[in-house]
C-alpha cells in the first residue's frame, strides 16, 4: 500500500485523517440545518404554548432523554443488538442463497421467481406470524427482521455475480475451475461492492424488523418502551427512544458504511 | 503431424430462431510450435475461432482436433490472453500471474519460480506486490501475457490482446511478445489482430478471413527466419508483404 499523505502546516498527516476531516465536513451541514430545525422547533412550541403530550419542545424531550437515559439506552441496546445479529444472519442468508442460485441453474429456475413473489407480498403483516411461530421473545423479533432484510443483500449478491466481467469467468473456463472455485476466487469478491450497497438497504431494514417485533410483542427493547410510554402519553419519551434509536442505528449504519468503503479501497484501488 | 486441426468448422448462433451463421467451412491446420495470426475485420467471427479453440464455444459442425484428440471442453493446458487484461483487482501482481497455478490446485512454489522469471523477462520484477491499478494500460497486459504463459501451456491463444492500446505501447508489446517467443517461453500460439503489421511481424503464417460468414480465404506464409528483430518493419520486402495482405484484405471484403 502507497502511504499517501497530504501535509497540514507542513506536517505530513496520515491518510484516514484526511478521510476524517472530508467526513467532518460532509456532516458539519446536515448537522447544521438538523440545529436550525431544532431551535425553529422550540420557538414554535414556546410560542404556541402547544401542550406537551402533543408537541413537547425539543428542550423537554432532551430533558426527557437525560433523565431517562440509563434505561432508554438500555432497551437500546438490547434492540440494536438484536439488529446488528439480524443484519449478520440476513448477510449470511442473502449470500448463501445467491450462491446456490449461483451454482445450479435448476434451483434457481425453480425458487428465483419465487423469492420475487415473496417480496410483493406486505411482510409487515406477517410479524404477528412469527410471534405465533416463535414465541414472544427476541427470537421471533430476530426471525421477523432477517425475513424483511435479506432481499436487498441476495439481489446485490445476485447482481453482483452477473456483473462480473465475462472475459474473467471465460479464463476461469479455460483454466477449468469448477463453478465453486470461479464463485470463491472470482465472483464473490467481484460482488463485495454490491452486497454492501445491498447491506446497507438491509440495515435499515433490519431496524424496522426488530423494532416491529417489540411493538407486536415484547417484554424489553425499544419497541417495548416506546409502546409503553405512549400508553401513558409521555409523548418526550417517545421522541427521545427515537433519538436514542436513530443515534444507534446510524452508528451501525456507519459502520457497514465504513466497511464499504475499506473494501472498495482495499480490494479496488 | 498437424497439432491443431479444424475440419468443415462451422457455427450458427441461434438468437430467438433466426440463424445467423458466424463461421462458414472453416478448414485450417496448425503445426506445433508456430505462431498463427488471424487476420479480418472486426465482428467476423475470428474470436468465435478462437474460443473454440479454448474449447469454450460449441462447435455446430466439423471436427477439431488438437494434440490428436477432438475438441469437446476446456483442457485446461491453454494460456489465453483477453483485448482486457482481466487482472483480479484485489491481487498482486505476483498473485495474478499465479491464478492458474490456484486453480488448477498445483504445488505453488515451483510455478512460483517460474513465475518470477516471467515477470522478469518482460520487465515487471520490481512491480510484483503492487496491485493491478498501480500498473499503466501495457503494463497491466505484460502481467496478462506472464499470466497466461505461467502454466507453460501447450498452445496461446491471443484474442486482440494490444488492440485497446495506444501505438506507442503496442509497438513495445510487439516486441516483448516476439521476445518471448524467441526465447521459448511459448510454443504454439494463435493470435488474432486486425493489425496486418502487428501480423506479419510475429508470425509464420497469417490466416485471412472475410466477414460473415466468414471463413478462412489465404494463408499466407510469412518468409522472414528467426529470430526476427523490431528493425524487420522498415525492410522492403516486409512492407511489400503488408501491401499485399492488405489488397488481399480488400479483394476478399468487395465480394
Amino acid at each position: 500500500m502507497s502511504a499517501e499523505a497530504f501535509s497540514i502546516g507542513g506536517v505530513a498527516a496520515p491518510r484516514w485523517l484526511s478521510g476524517a476531516f472530508r467526513f467532518a465536513d460532509g456532516a458539519m451541514r446536515p448537522a447544521g440545518f438538523i440545529l436550525i430545525c431544532l431551535a425553529a422547533l422550540e420557538i414554535l412550541a414556546r410560542t404556541l404554548a402547544v401542550p406537551e403530550v402533543l408537541f413537547p419542545a425539543p428542550s423537554r424531550v432532551l430533558t426527557a432523554l437525560v433523565s431517562n437515559a440509563p434505561t432508554i439506552c438500555y432497551h437500546a441496546a438490547l434492540t440494536v443488538s438484536q439488529v446488528v445479529a439480524a443484519l449478520v444472519i440476513s448477510f449470511a442468508v442473502g449470500v448463501a442463497v445467491a450462491t446456490i442460485f449461483t451454482l445450479s441453474r435448476v434451483i434457481n429456475d425453480m425458487f428465483a421467481p419465487l423469492f420475487i413473489v415473496l417480496q410483493i407480498i406486505p411482510k409487515i403483516a406477517l410479524a404477528p406470524l412469527f410471534v405465533i411461530w416463535f414465541g414472544p421473545g427476541g427470537l421471533s423479533h430476530l426471525s421477523f427482521a432477517v425475513c424483511l432484510s435479506f432481499f436487498p443483500i441476495l439481489a446485490g449478491a445476485r447482481a453482483g455475480f452477473e456483473e462480473t466481467s465475462a472475459d474473467a469467468v471465460r479464463l476461469c473456463s479455460a483454466l477449468r475451475a469448477s463453478r465453486l472455485q470461479t464463485l470463491i476466487h472470482v465472483k464473490l469478491p467481484m460482488a463485495l461492492p454490491q452486497l454492501f450497497v445491498g447491506a446497507k438497504v438491509s440495515t435499515t431494514l433490519c431496524i424496522i424488523g426488530v423494532v416491529l417485533g417489540e411493538f407486536v410483542s415484547a417484554r424489553a427493547g425499544i419497541g417495548w418502551y416506546i409502546v409503553q410510554a405512549a400508553a401513558l402519553s409521555q409523548t418526550a419519551n417517545i421522541l427521545a427512544a427515537l433519538v436514542v434509536l436513530s443515534l444507534f442505528g446510524l452508528l451501525v449504519y456507519g459502520v457497514v458504511a465504513a466497511g464499504e468503503i475499506v473494501v472498495r479501497r482495499r480490494m479496488f484501488g | 503431424m498437424s497439432f491443431i486441426r479444424g475440419d468443415g468448422l462451422r457455427k450458427v448462433y441461434d438468437p430467438g430462431g433466426k440463424a445467423v451463421e458466424a463461421l462458414h467451412n472453416v478448414n485450417f491446420i496448425i503445426e506445433k510450435g508456430e505462431f498463427v495470426s488471424i487476420l479480418g475485420p472486426s465482428g467476423c467471427g475470428k474470436s468465435t475461432l478462437l474460443m473454440m479453440c479454448a474449447g469454450l464455444e460449441e462447435i455446430s459442425d466439423g471436427l477439431l482436433m488438437v494434440a490428436g484428440a477432438p475438441m469437446t471442453g476446456p483442457r485446461g493446458d491453454v494460456g489465453i490472453m483477453f483485448q482486457d487484461p482481466t487482472l483480479l483487482p484485489w491481487k498482486t501482481v505476483i498473485e495474478n500471474v499465479l491464478f492458474p497455478a490456484r486453480i488448477a490446485r498445483v504445488p505453488i512454489e515451483p510455478v512460483r519460480e517460474r513465475a518470477h522469471a516471467l515477470l522478469r523477462s518482460v520487465g515487471l520484477h520490481a512491480f510484483e506486490g503492487h496491485r493491478p491499478h498501480e500498473l499503466s494500460g501495457g503494463m497491466r497486459q505484460r502481467v496478462s501475457i506472464c499470466r497466461a504463459l505461467v502454466n507453460d501451456p501447450s498452445i496461446l491463444l491471443m484474442d486482440e490482446p494490444f488492440s485497446a492500446l495506444d501505438a506507442i505501447t503496442r509497438d513495445q508489446m510487439n516486441v516483448l511478445l516476439l521476445d518471448l517467443w524467441q526465447q521459448q517461453l511459448a510454443r504454439t500460439a494463435l493470435f488474432i489482430t486486425h493489425s496486418i503489421r502487428e501480423a506479419v511481424l510475429l508470425s509464420d503464417r497469417i490466416f485471412v478471413m472475410t466477414r460473415r460468414p466468414a471463413t478462412i480465404v489465404q494463408n499466407v506464409v510469412v518468409p522472414f527466419s528467426r529470430p526476427r528483430s523490431p528493425e524487420l518493419t522498415e525492410d522492403v520486402e516486409f512492407n511489400r508483404l503488408c501491401g499485399h495482405l492488405r489488397s488481399m484484405i480488400e479483394d476478399s471484403h468487395v465480394g
